[in-house]
């Protein structure tokens, strides 16, 4: 199995831990918590091999990755404070 | 020239700064949608039990998928022989194409449900940022069909080599660009409450 059919296979997997979170109307801090890092991971993942910013070197491989964390902060704020 | 490369993202640069300006602005929808979403939670969780859960599960599978397809048919270019290296990318061009279709049905047909139960855009804010932000990402969605679509015909005549595949890199970009959006999008209008 190569590298990209593995990410596919880890996107998938948190995709349907997603989907149980919202089937199962599951709302407490820690899940959601673990909801919100589980979707950094994706789009982490999305962007280092999917878009191959993981094999550039400086800030233009870092601009998705910062907008990723300040979006996923900015809605753990919303959701926690 | 290999140095330079890695200085810089795959593709043409011009995507990228396209790419970045598309972040910025869907970025500033989700502020918004949660900053509305503070106002009023009550509303957005009732409102949000309305969504089809199961319809934003599958597009985010399809979508992943698809963008899985598209990064199957760059390798293919970038590491086979010409003929096999474009008999497989037109395959996996293709399949992505008609995965982004299915994803524009299940969302088109969303829509119509949402309209024939009388929802709509003036229903509450809820509605207006899921069908503001819905729509615009169906917009991406079609723009970039139409630029797999471009991709795929180029890859047909033998347009990409090893050597020379910017092109299909920067129709790339542009469609995991748009699966990015959306891997951010569902959890936050169709899970989290």
């Amino acid at each position: 199995m190569d590298k990209f059919t593995k990410i596919w296979l880890i996107l998938v997997s948190l995709t349907i831990f997603a989907f149980l979170i919202g089937w199962f109307r599951v709302s407490s801090y820690l899940i959601i918590g673990i909801l919100l890092i589980s979707t950094f991971i994706k789009g982490e993942l999305v962007i280092e091999y999917f878009m191959g910013l993981g094999e550039i070197k400086g800030k233009f491989r870092y601009i998705p990755t910062v907008w990723l964390a300040t979006i996923i902060s900015i809605i753990a704020a919303g959701y926690y404070l | 020239m290999k140095n330079i490369r890695k200085n810089y993202p795959p593709g043409d640069f011009g995507v990228w700064v396209i790419i970045y300006i598309e972040l910025l602005t869907f970025g500033l929808f989700f502020a918004g949608y949660i900053y509305s979403r503070r106002a009023d939670v009550e509303l957005f969780n009732a409102s949000q039990l309305l969504l089809d859960t199961k319809s934003g599960f599958v597009n985010t599978l399809i979508l992943i998928t698809s963008s899985y397809f598209v990064v199957k048919a760059v390798q293919a270019i970038k590491t086979m022989q010409l003929q096999e290296a474009i008999e497989k990318a037109q395959k996996w061009l293709l399949s992505a194409i008609g995965l982004g279709g299915m994803f524009l049905i299940i969302k088109m047909s969303e829509f119509i449900s949402k309209y024939q139960d009388g929802i709509n855009l003036s229903t509450n804010k809820f509605f207006m940022f899921y069908f503001l932000l819905t729509a615009f990402h169906f917009m991406h969605v079609m723009l970039g069909m139409i630029i797999l679509f471009n991709l795929y015909n180029k890859t047909k005549i033998g347009g990409y080599t090893k050597d020379d595949h910017r092109g299909l890199e920067s129709g790339a970009s542009y469609w995991h660009m748009v699966d990015l959006l959306w891997i951010v999008l569902f959890p936050l209008i169709y899970i989290i409450r």
